[in-house]
């Protein structure tokens, strides 16, 4: 009987608050569906009328959306293979191994962490322009293929596996290549997903980078080829929101594949031991 | 080692996308063709200026012309960014509160030659708007539209009220006294709108009473000085006294466009650049249209204008200068009314942008160019408006009288403007 | 045998090591730590405009020290600060636990607790800014209904701050929440069964296991929560008018820095501004970093 009146309480909790987590989201579907003048009512209407599929029409011939898809793709695929890759690299580094400079090393990752980003954008665009990829899908890539987030990351999930499995790899003749790829990074598979899973964000939620870097709208990824929307005085939202759910959905889907795989699926941590 | 083959495979091939990337994107200028990039932020006027770029193509076949739209929160970040990395576009649009900053450094090509091979006669222009792109006797922009600011009105609240549309006859006591018989408080609606707003807000009614904002060449601020003081006093009584107007701080709350959008306002000033938002809202389309300001002891309103500036780095200045040139034509500009983009800084094409669109009654912007101001400019321009706005705030919500509120704007403003001096 | 081992172990640390950091290293460098000492370096300076610029010594730091606006900037973040983090690790922490048990649904749960993240920022603000409008919000109406009058949200200088914090509170959940998750992940099934067995409580196990075991994450996730609460400029940008009344109350440095380096073409001032706030960041996370020992299990 307890068992039975806990989960309901929980559902209870879970329930009131996934209303107000997802009350933005069901507004941008029933806004996207609206005409213009239902969008600008005071007080604000929630139901259109009758919903609006011409305001997607609209949207898909207006911008080159093939071009953003692909784009974010590769964007996405490069920021993800380099990150994950170089921060997983990095992080073991941090976590096992043992080397003069390895805290200082750390120290600037935590400082990267704490400067507000909009300092780079410059000095980053100059960086672009010297290496000759100004306008281009490497370009959007170049901020995120390395992450100091990642590193700290995955370094607190390398910390917390133990030591032990290490030990006795590393007694069976097994060098620190192969410990790493073969035993820590399978152990660390949800850090690396969850890794994955920010940076695809990330990514996807850049809007400032693309715009200054890329100057056709051929190149820029979707969360930039959708700031053509907003006019400097009048935005037509239901378009703007039918643009933004367009933009999306491949991000909602990839979490709704991945937060299975990591939370299920994944081999017990040491309990084989 | 066969992982680590893999992995070194994974990361050449990122670095290879890299370069290839680089590779692939060559837009450098094949055989005799030059092509030109042209930057803007204005989205909605973009179709209109494309067209007269193709016309431009037309003419010179030799020559293509990229247009980079960049939206207005960008636009200035990456133009900086562009700039000091040698980068600039072609042919820049440029706005009057930055384009000091441009030419003081010497990043604008200087027009006065281009001027005097092309024959260009400036007061040909609507007067005011080169000043704000000219520096130390040379102009380095080529004036593109001008902007003015009108009494936006819903034609559905004066039928209903039983009023008539605003016109040429309104005074100030005219407008007051409508502003109040249009509010009706039980349903939300008001009558006017007086927000804390300069150009689109209480700028116009100083300068409709023999105000200044600035004065002596823009050097020292005009705001403490009895015209402006009776102007705001006018200005703020629609909300203390009359309450015919939200609160300043309700309309920064939900702003005066969204209200009139939403049929909650009577009337509101506003400038001619919501004629494409507002044409696009079919409520709006129905119900609304546009009048002359009303007159104080003169008439007045705020003009402003952008302009056409070009590189002084310009790989192709040649090519660039022809595009200016054209850009100054007859033919440019009545493309430009035409597709309704805005009213042309070239005089003579205000009736054609104002017939562009039938719906509202253009025109009245055509004939308040007249009598316009032009935006009050100076080179500390935005840190002065900075601190007006933020006293400002404080006048309007009656922590500040209105002597106080312009004894201290004029004194902060006039500390900036010694300093930069 | 022992010594030979540890002797194997150090020059085979030393270079992996190195070339494990090797990437990352010349990245943030080139992308992140060469800018940041521009900008220390621009901090001192005056900036004429693209890249000229006059050097002024400590003027910048002292027309800080006496700025009204910067120590109010400051109160803001701290003020930000102190009511976000808390709130933000207990709430994403307690969803997270729950979202880890087998109930009907969670995949469900889970990803509605993560839409926030992914929405659009200009929906986020819209509908954020419509529950808090003082005239037709959902938030003051429902007040009204128990009797209460709500205050200006948004446009009350002493009540925005607040109203920023709950948005922002709102848009972290989701974040941390995978984190917390897939730091969950890591404790081993089994402690939970043994305890089960052996009769203890929801309360209990979490306290003693959940807890405990989950410290690296949760370090972690304090550590960025704190770093981002004091660079907070997003959500203050989407829901404050700049020329708000309500803004001298509400903006953070992050937010004054951009003002200045962006928008007022001051690029030295708002350099000094972020230094600032780049020291008090370095300050907190270094004493995090100390206090790391006392209470992360690893």
């Amino acid at each position: 009987m307890q068992r039975i009146s806990k989960n309901w309480l929980i559902h209870l909790l879970l329930i009131s608050g996934g209303i107000i987590m997802a009350l933005p989201f069901v507004w941008m579907i029933l806004t996207s569906g609206k005409t213009l003048v239902e969008s600008t009512q005071i007080p604000p209407t929630w139901f259109p009328e009758s919903f609006q599929v011409s305001n997607y029409q609209a949207v898909l011939n207006l911008l080159p959306f093939g071009a953003f898809y692909l784009n974010t793709f590769l964007m996405v695929i490069g920021r993800v293979i380099g990150s994950v890759l170089f921060s997983a690299m990095a992080a073991y580094a941090c976590a096992r191994l043992r080397f003069p400079g390895r805290d200082l090393f750390f120290a600037l990752v935590l400082i990267q962490m704490m400067i507000p980003a909009s300092i780079f954008i410059t000095p980053q665009y100059l960086l672009a322009q010297r290496l000759g990829i100004l306008n281009s899908v490497p370009a959007l890539i170049l901020p995120g293929i390395v992450s100091a987030f990642g590193t700290f990351l995955l370094r607190q999930f390398f910390l917390g596996l133990p030591s032990e499995l290490e030990e006795a790899a590393h007694l069976e003749g097994a060098n620190v290549w192969t410990i790493f790829f073969k035993i820590m990074l399978p152990l660390a598979k949800s850090g690396l997903i969850a890794l994955g899973i920010f940076t695809t964000l990330f990514a996807f939620k850049d809007l400032m980078w693309p715009l200054i870097v890329n100057t056709s709208i051929r190149q820029m990824p979707l969360a930039a080829g959708l700031a053509n929307l907003q006019g400097q005085y009048a935005t037509n939202f239901p378009q703007l929101m039918a643009g933004s759910l367009l933009a999306i959905w491949p991000m909602v889907a990839v979490f709704i594949i991945f937060q299975r795989k990591f939370i299920e699926g994944i081999a017990t941590t040491g309990g084989k031991l | 080692m066969n992982c680590f083959k893999r992995v070194t495979l994974v990361s050449l091939s990122l670095l290879g996308t890299l370069v290839l990337g680089a590779c692939g994107n060559g837009n450098g200028d094949s055989g005799g063709q030059v092509t030109l990039s042209y930057a803007s932020w204005d989205t909605e006027q973009a179709p209109g200026l494309r067209k007269m770029l193709d016309a431009f193509e037309e003419q010179n076949p030799d020559i293509k012309v990229e247009m980079e739209t960049t939206p207005w929160d960008q636009y200035w970040v990456k133009l900086e960014a562009a700039t000091t990395g040698g980068n600039m576009p072609d042919i820049v649009t440029m706005h009057s509160t930055e384009s000091y900053k441009y030419m003081s450094q010497s990043m604008l090509m200087g027009l006065n030659e281009l001027i005097a091979e092309n024959n260009i006669d400036m007061t040909n222009f609507t007067e005011g708007i080169a000043e704000s792109y000219t520096y130390e006797e040379e102009l380095y922009a080529i004036p593109k539209d001008a902007s003015v600011i009108g009494l936006w009105y819903n034609k559905e609240l004066f039928d209903q009220a039983g009023i008539a549309y605003p016109d040429a006859t309104w005074t100030w006591d005219t407008f007051k006294e409508a502003a109040v018989q249009l509010t009706d408080e039980e349903a939300g609606i008001y009558g006017f709108a007086a927000d804390n707003s300069t150009e689109g807000g209480y700028w116009p009614f100083i300068y409709q009473n023999g105000g200044e904002v600035f004065i002596d060449e823009n050097t020292k601020s005009g705001m403490n000085s009895e015209e402006v003081q009776d102007a705001l006093r006018y200005y703020i009584d629609f909300y203390l006294n009359d309450q015919s107007s939200p609160s300043a701080k309700e309309l920064q709350d939900t702003n005066k466009v969204g209200r009139f959008q939403a049929g909650r306002l009577a009337m509101i000033v506003e400038g001619n650049w919501q004629t494409p938002g507002f044409l696009k809202n079919e409520y709006l389309a129905e119900h609304a249209d546009v009048a002359v300001l009303p007159k104080g002891k003169e008439n007045a309103t705020i003009t402003n204008g952008l302009g056409w500036a070009a590189s002084v780095n310009t790989k192709h200045p040649e090519e660039t200068k022809k595009l200016l040139a054209f850009l100054a034509s007859e033919e440019a500009n009545q493309i430009q009314a035409e597709t309704g983009a805005s009213i042309p800084a070239l005089k003579g094409f205000e009736e054609v942008w104002a017939s562009s669109a039938d719906t509202f009654n253009l025109s009245v912007f055509a004939e308040m160019l007249e009598y316009g101001v032009p935006r009050p400019y100076n080179k500390n321009g935005l840190n002065a408006e900075k601190i007006e706005t933020e006293i400002m705030n404080r006048v309007f919500s009656g922590e500040l009288s209105v002597e106080e509120g312009t004894a201290q704007i004029a004194e902060e403003v006039d500390a900036i403007l010694a300093e930069s001096n | 045998m022992k010594n030979r081992m540890l002797g194997n172990y150090q020059k085979d640390h030393l270079f992996w090591g190195y070339l494990f950091i090797l990437p990352t290293a010349v990245g943030l460098i080139l992308l992140n730590i060469w800018p940041a000492i521009q900008t220390i370096i621009l901090s001192f300076q005056r900036t004429i405009g693209f890249g000229n610029t006059e050097w002024i010594g400590l003027a910048n730091y002292q027309k800080l020290l006496t700025d009204r606006e910067v120590l109010q900037s400051l109160i803001n973040t701290l003020i930000y600060a102190v009511v976000s983090i808390p709130s933000i690790i207990v709430l994403s922490l307690l969803v997270a636990v729950l979202m880890n048990k087998k109930i009907k649904g969670v995949s469900i749960y889970r990803t509605i607790y993560f839409l926030p993240v992914v929405a659009a920022p200009s929906a986020v603000a819209m509908i954020w800014r419509w529950m808090f409008n003082d005239d037709y919000g959902l938030v003051n109406e429902l007040l009204s209904k128990i009797g209460l009058t709500g205050p200006a949200w948004l446009s009350d200088p002493n009540v925005a701050i607040y109203s920023v914090i709950i948005v922002g509170i709102w848009s972290a959940i989701g974040y941390n929440m995978v984190l917390f998750l897939a730091g969950l992940q890591e404790i081993p099934k089994d402690y939970y069964e043994a305890a089960d067995i052996d009769g203890a409580s929801l309360w209990q196990q979490f306290f003693q296991i959940t807890l405990p075991l989950v410290t690296p994450t949760l370090f972690f996730v304090v550590v960025t929560t704190v770093i981002n609460a004091f660079q907070v400029f997003d959500v203050i940008f989407m829901m404050i008018a700049p020329s708000s009344e309500a803004m001298l109350k509400t903006q953070s440095l992050a937010y004054l820095f951009y003002k200045h380096s962006f928008i007022l073409n001051d690029k030295g001032y708002g350099s000094a501004i972020v230094v600032f706030l780049l020291c008090i960041i370095l300050l907190i996370t270094a004493l995090q970093m100390k206090l790391q020992k006392k209470w992360v299990n690893y």
